[in-house]
């Protein structure tokens, strides 16, 4: 998030729109809180359509920037 | 001499109470944030656990106080967002919405408004896309015009409104 420097207030909404959208998939990480000794994270990955839709927006603002990658 | 040693102690205690009060203010910056977030997760209803754990896993991961602070103002916007978001757009009876009207051109369908209040609506425009539109105001609903059944606004669906009444 830093390094996007994205807001929480944000990004949150974001995320949550494209999981809806599922464009995002999301799942927690792997083990028991206790063990970790911290709340668990949540782990978003691209799902098939959201790198579809991820396509056609970069080519939408760049215009044949994937032909050129 | 004394001179001497109080002009040794003072930046001494200069720096351990700047040190004490910067701790104590970072503890105060965590158990704030933390917090908020609770309080913020927990007004989203199904999904209030989900989320606590989230962002109170992602606050760790700031690394100054400031920054953890920071990140908990910001989950203010995001629960209000998700929180509308989370209403049905179509619970019309269910909520506050009392009634739907359709603009098209200067025509008024299904309207309980006269000409000039949709006129002065219309006039509030901000922004639209090709399927929501927005105005000022603290009511109103973006909706995507093909849920509409039995309206004459298909071919302009930036043109169908959604209007809830307080």
């Amino acid at each position: 998030m830093d390094k996007l420097t994205i807001a929480s207030g944000t990004l949150y909404p974001i995320l949550a729109r494209f999981e809806a959208a599922k464009w995002l998939s999301s799942n927690w990480e792997k083990g028991d809180p206790v063990k970790l000794g911290r709340p668990r994270k949540r782990y978003y990955q691209l799902t098939a359509l959201g790198a579809s839709k991820a396509r056609e927006c970069i080519e939408f603002i760049v215009p044949g920037a994937l032909g050129r990658a | 001499m004394i001179e001497s040693f109080l002009l040794l102690l003072v930046p001494i205690l200069y720096a351990l109470l700047s040190r004490m009060i910067g701790e104590e203010f970072g503890a105060a910056c965590h158990d704030l944030a933390r917090w908020l977030i609770r309080r913020n997760a927990g007004q989203l209803k199904d999904e209030a656990e989900r989320y606590e754990e989230q962002w109170l896993a992602d606050l760790d991961d700031r690394k100054t106080p400031l920054r953890r602070l920071l990140f908990a103002i910001g989950i203010f916007r995001a629960a209000a967002v998700l929180r509308r978001d989370s209403i049905p757009k179509n619970s019309s009876k269910s909520t506050k919405t009392k009634f739907r009207f359709v603009v098209q051109a200067k025509e008024v369908e299904h309207a309980s408004l006269s000409e000039e209040q949709v006129k002065q609506l219309r006039g509030t425009f901000r922004d639209y896309s090709q399927h929501t539109i927005r105005f000022d105001g603290g009511d109103e609903v973006a909706e995507d015009a093909s849920s509409l059944k039995g309206d004459t606004a298909q071919d302009d669906p930036a043109k169908v409104i959604r209007h809830n009444q307080p």
